[in-house]
């Protein structure tokens, strides 16, 4: 694993600082007062904050370019009108059956909805 | 009707003492229930306002609602912050409500309508969290004006037409050809942006994310169906003109309403999950209602009332969360059944009520609203299945990521569960779950 008496001082120079930073962490999270007070919350964590702010300001940073446009014609517009023309067409269809006598009274399906 | 808005405008003079606001709402509300009159047409007429049964039940949804936004927004009372002001707004907001549902005349309604924006706004900018809330609510403003203002041209038009305005005593509009397309198309689209239809559905989850807990609630809970109301009221003018449009209009609610509840299993926002989830919800109102058949209307209405519900109540869910920890992240309300368990049972009943199942009300709505859509055309049943799949499978995602699982680590304490908390929620649910056994209470 360590590789010369050089990498065994950086290991033990990196576990230092992480051990400090891990003491200041159990401090501020189990602080008495804080947890006495009531008020609830949590321990500030500004990586969580600025993921929040990202998520939260997706739509400020976008910006229209070709590939964008051409997912959301292709994705979102076709399917959607695709369906409609589908739908309309069924429709249209049944519409004819019926307005040319081709389904009896007797034979409607869906009579009391 | 006036015996009803006569107690509100002198609650006004209490705003000052919120005890007897809270009681005296409810109160209110119970003597509105009392007037549950189903075999009559129409009911508490006068001064151009009057009673439909329809319109009976949105009013009791209103009072309902707002009554329990009273008790859920207690912090602001204890706050201090502004605190017979907000009573103040709240009852005003509702004034307009119960104007716009019992309004007979077109106008009046539109005006209501559109003067309900006002103390919504004031509630998202005065109470809201965050500096985005004004951009939330010029969103929400803009977005429903813009598309309303083509709504009053096409009422004063129908005014010059048919020499009246009053709702159910006027005319078809159909005999004019292609402009009258226009004037179906302008009226509509006011409603559907508030309903609000996929792809006009941007301000709500702005408006939802930023407003406080009580403009949520009153948005989920009854601004939503506001449109859909007008839109039942509205179609009886221009049947003929739906019956060429209906394919549009089922085809962007179902298939936006997948896109929608796919958008939802991204969201890592509690409130933003529930706000596109009520999106998901009003495109299947928006199907019933276009299609116009009578399971349809039912369908709709009963869909409608078991959402605000049920969308009102995982927003106090949400509150209660936030007041807590501070944050809406789902990342750090994460196993919240380790110190909230009792809170649990209320995420539970409220969340598998989101994902329609028995014995809800929104279950009722959506097998009526499902015949509809298929007794109208078999090949909606693609999308339909993929909605409904994708509604359960949000909903398990937001209540497991919640409550299951590990707590975050770096949470403070805080207390468990208040009783007025608790009270609102119950409130919530009782009706939800419980009027599916006389649901004609609901229904057309």
């Amino acid at each position: 694993m360590a590789d010369g008496p050089e990498s065994v001082a950086a290991i033990k120079e990196r576990a230092a600082i992480k051990a400090a930073i891990k003491r200041e962490y159990q401090k501020q999270v189990l602080n008495p007062y804080r947890h006495g007070s009531g008020e609830g919350g949590a321990l500030f964590d500004p990586a969580l904050q600025r993921f929040m702010s990202m998520r939260a300001t997706q739509y400020d940073f976008f910006r229209p370019t070709p590939k964008t446009s051409l997912i959301g014609t292709f994705l979102i517009v076709v399917p959607i009108i695709g369906y409609g023309l589908l739908l309309k067409r069924d429709k249209d269809q049944f519409e004819k059956k019926i307005r040319t006598g081709q389904v009896a009274y007797a034979d409607r399906e869906f009579k009391f909805y | 009707m006036l015996k009803f808005m006569i107690p509100l405008v002198v609650l006004i003079k209490y705003s000052k003492e919120w005890k007897i606001v809270q009681v005296g709402m409810f109160f209110v509300s119970f003597i509105l229930s009392l007037h549950c009159y189903h075999n009559f047409y129409l009911f508490s007429v006068g001064f151009n306002l009057g009673m439909d049964y329809i319109s009976y039940i949105m009013i009791m949804l209103s009072f309902w609602v707002v009554s329990l936004i009273l008790i859920s927004s207690q912090k602001v009372k204890k706050l201090d912050n502004f605190n017979s002001m907000f009573i103040m707004v709240n009852i005003m907001l509702l004034v307009f409500l119960v104007l716009t549902f019992s309004s007979m005349d077109y106008l009046m309604f539109y005006i209501s309508f559109e003067a309900s924006l006002i103390p919504t706004l004031i509630l998202i900018l005065g109470w809201g969290y965050q500096p985005e809330r004004i951009q939330a609510g010029i969103y929400m403003l803009f977005y429903t004006l813009a598309f309303s203002l083509p709504l009053l041209v096409s009422l004063l038009v129908y005014y010059s037409v048919s020499g009246s305005l009053i709702i159910n005593l006027s005319s078809s509009l159909s005999g004019m050809g292609y402009v009258s397309k226009l004037w179906y198309i302008s009226t509509v689209l006011a409603f559907m942006v508030k309903l609000p239809m996929f792809m006009f559905h941007l301000w709500l989850p702005k408006a939802h994310v930023e407003a406080p807990i009580a403009g949520s609630m009153i948005l989920a809970g009854v601004l939503l169906k506001l449109g859909g109301y007008g839109l039942i009221r509205v179609l009886i003018m221009f049947q003929e003109n739906n019956k060429e449009f209906c394919w549009l209009w089922v085809s962007v609610s179902i298939m936006g309403g997948v896109y929608i509840s796919l958008v939802c299993m991204r969201q890592v926002d509690m409130k933003s999950l529930i706000a596109y989830s009520s999106v998901v919800h009003m495109s299947l109102v928006l199907c019933g209602i276009v299609i116009f058949s009578w399971w349809g209307l039912a369908g709709c209405m009963i869909l409608m009332v078991g959402h605000g519900l049920c969308s009102s109540g995982l927003f106090c869910l949400a509150n209660m969360v936030y007041e807590r920890t501070g944050s809406r992240s789902l990342m750090v309300n994460k196993g919240l059944l380790t110190f909230m368990p009792s809170m649990g049972l209320w995420w539970f009943l409220l969340s598998v009520s989101n994902m329609a199942s028995p014995p809800s009300l929104n279950l009722m709505g959506e097998i009526m609203l499902i015949l509809t859509m298929l007794s109208w055309s078999k090949l909606t049943i693609f999308g339909i299945s993929l909605l409904s799949f994708f509604s359960a499978s949000y909903t398990l995602y937001m209540y497991s990521l919640s409550q299951h699982g590990v707590f975050y680590n770096s949470l403070y304490s805080c207390c468990s569960g208040k009783v007025n908390e608790y009270l609102s929620l119950f409130l919530h649910w009782l009706p939800l779950n419980i009027m599916i056994l006389n649901s004609t209470l609901v229904m057309i």
